[in-house]
């Protein structure tokens, strides 16, 4: 709650700061609404810049997945409000059109009219990336530019026509808010990869799993490996300089003891697919960690679908370098047997740690003796343990069966509380 | 928003809420919005 009303009080701060002191003349109400619109929607956008952050103090708070819907649909609005801006100002004097005309003022024309560009591209790129055919590092590259462009020109707008703006306090305040907003996308993009470029990491193995799946072991040069919790994932740049469009956040697959680190995926993408081709040595670049898809005290229940088990096999590997005998349930779906990724692995952890391993077959062979089908309502129901509310949940794997997952759960009683769930499709 | 039309059948709960929570902070602002067009507030 403390959050929500630091992010609303930012939202409003700047209308806030231009409508307070000495007034100039009321215009109407719909071009003064479409001034209010404006600001509002200007600082919705600046705000919008605290999520590229990546600040480590309020994602373990909230969990990455719901940060990044909450700045798409907060980004939505900002957008919305913005160009609310121009059809309201347009609405009430169609004068305002001289704004757009180049003849009059070139450089602003040219500037609002990218401007509106820019927001109705953000906002259609970032809602349909995938249907733009847009891979996700151009779209990144895309998103920071665009971003940027309309929040400068949206400041230097505001500044210049400065109708709210009068005496000078305002807009110096104004100025050093939005810089303030622009500098953490500069933090994060430039200075961050700037300063991690002083701990690289170099990749010692690729080892080849199950079903296209590669596991990426990444030694640090200088020895200090970053420190995570099991379950958390990094950003990871594969490249000789740290400054690269190519970062993509991966969970990580190795224990919290281990002196290395490593991160395993299938071959699913453009990035992914390159992995079976590395050499060892390559540089690489980490940044994190990040996620609060944490191992706690409590014993635990892992529903896990393919690939998704990787931040679970963390959990796993670092209880048993641990020696932690605390019970874990792991029901895995799989489409069959040759399919598993960790399968062996898994074996060798039953015999460490407390550990029961249900596999869940979509399509078995002939042989196979275990649960069958997808993981369902009644099969979670009867695998859960009796004292449910003394475990913590955590669910991983394809959409469909985390929202089964999710909601037999709540069904059956379960706090949220004790379900952590993390989804994202950056990758 | 634009999204709700492809949202799946189970979506689970805090999904939702933060889309409503989205929703309810826009519509607080436009109400804002339009107390400061009125001119109401400042007071």
């Amino acid at each position: 709650m403390l959050w929500l009303a630091i992010f609303f009080l930012l939202a409003v701060l700047p209308v806030w700061v231009s409508y307070s002191g000495e007034l100039p003349p009321f215009r109407g109400f719909l071009e003064e609404l479409g001034v209010a619109l404006g600001f509002i929607g200007l600082s919705l956008f600046g705000l919008q810049f605290l999520f590229s952050g990546r600040i480590a103090q309020v994602a373990p708070a909230f969990g990455v997945d719901n940060i990044v819907q909450f700045h798409k649909e907060i980004g939505v609005i900002a957008i919305l409000f913005a160009l609310a801006h121009p059809v309201f100002m347009l609405i009430a004097d169609t004068s305002y059109i001289s704004f757009f005309d180049p003849g009059e003022n070139l450089p602003r024309a040219i500037s609002l009219i990218l401007a509106s560009i820019g927001m109705i591209g953000l906002l259609l790129t970032s809602l349909w990336r995938l249907t733009f055919g847009l891979s996700y590092e151009v779209w990144r590259l895309l998103h920071g530019v665009l971003g940027g462009l309309v929040l400068f020109i949206g400041v230097a707008h505001s500044i210049q026509v400065g109708h709210y703006l009068n005496p000078l306090w305002k807009i110096i305040f104004l100025a050093v808010l939005f810089l303030a907003y622009g500098s953490l996308l500069i933090h994060t993009r430039l200075v961050r990869p700037f300063r991690n470029r002083k701990n690289p990491y170099e990749i010692s193995e690729v080892k080849p799993k199950r079903d296209d799946t590669y596991t990426l072991v990444m030694k640090a040069v200088n020895g200090s490996r970053l420190d995570f919790e099991p379950g958390q994932f990094v950003w990871i740049t594969i490249h000789d300089q740290p400054f690269s469009l190519q970062q993509h956040p991966f969970s990580i697959s190795s224990s919290k003891m281990d002196t290395s680190i490593a991160i395993t995926a299938k071959r699913l993408g453009d990035f992914t697919n390159t992995w079976k081709n590395l050499k060892t040595g390559q540089r690489a670049f980490l940044e994190g960690p990040f996620g609060s898809f944490t191992l706690k005290d409590k014993p635990c229940v892992l529903i896990m679908g393919g690939i998704g088990i990787t931040p679970a096999i963390s959990m796993l590997r670092t209880l048993a370098d641990q020696l932690d005998q605390r019970k874990c349930i792991l029901i895995y779906g799989n489409e069959n047997e040759q399919k598993i990724p960790f399968k062996e692995d898994l074996e060798k952890l039953k015999n460490k740690i407390s550990l029961e391993v249900i596999h869940v077959l979509e399509k078995p062979g002939e042989n196979w003796k275990g649960e069958e089908g997808l993981i369902d309502e009644r099969l979670i129901i009867s695998k859960l343990p009796e004292e449910k509310n003394d475990f913590d949940y955590f669910i991983c794997g394809p959409s469909p069966m985390m929202d089964v997952a999710e909601l037999t759960l709540r069904k059956a009683g379960v706090s949220w509380e004790n379900i952590y769930a993390e989804r994202f499709d950056l990758a | 928003m634009i999204k709700l039309m492809h949202m799946e059948k189970h979506r689970k709960i805090l999904y939702i809420t933060i889309k409503r929570l989205a929703d309810l902070i826009g519509l607080l602002l436009l109400a804002l919005a339009m107390m400061f067009a009125t001119r109401i507030i400042p007071w």
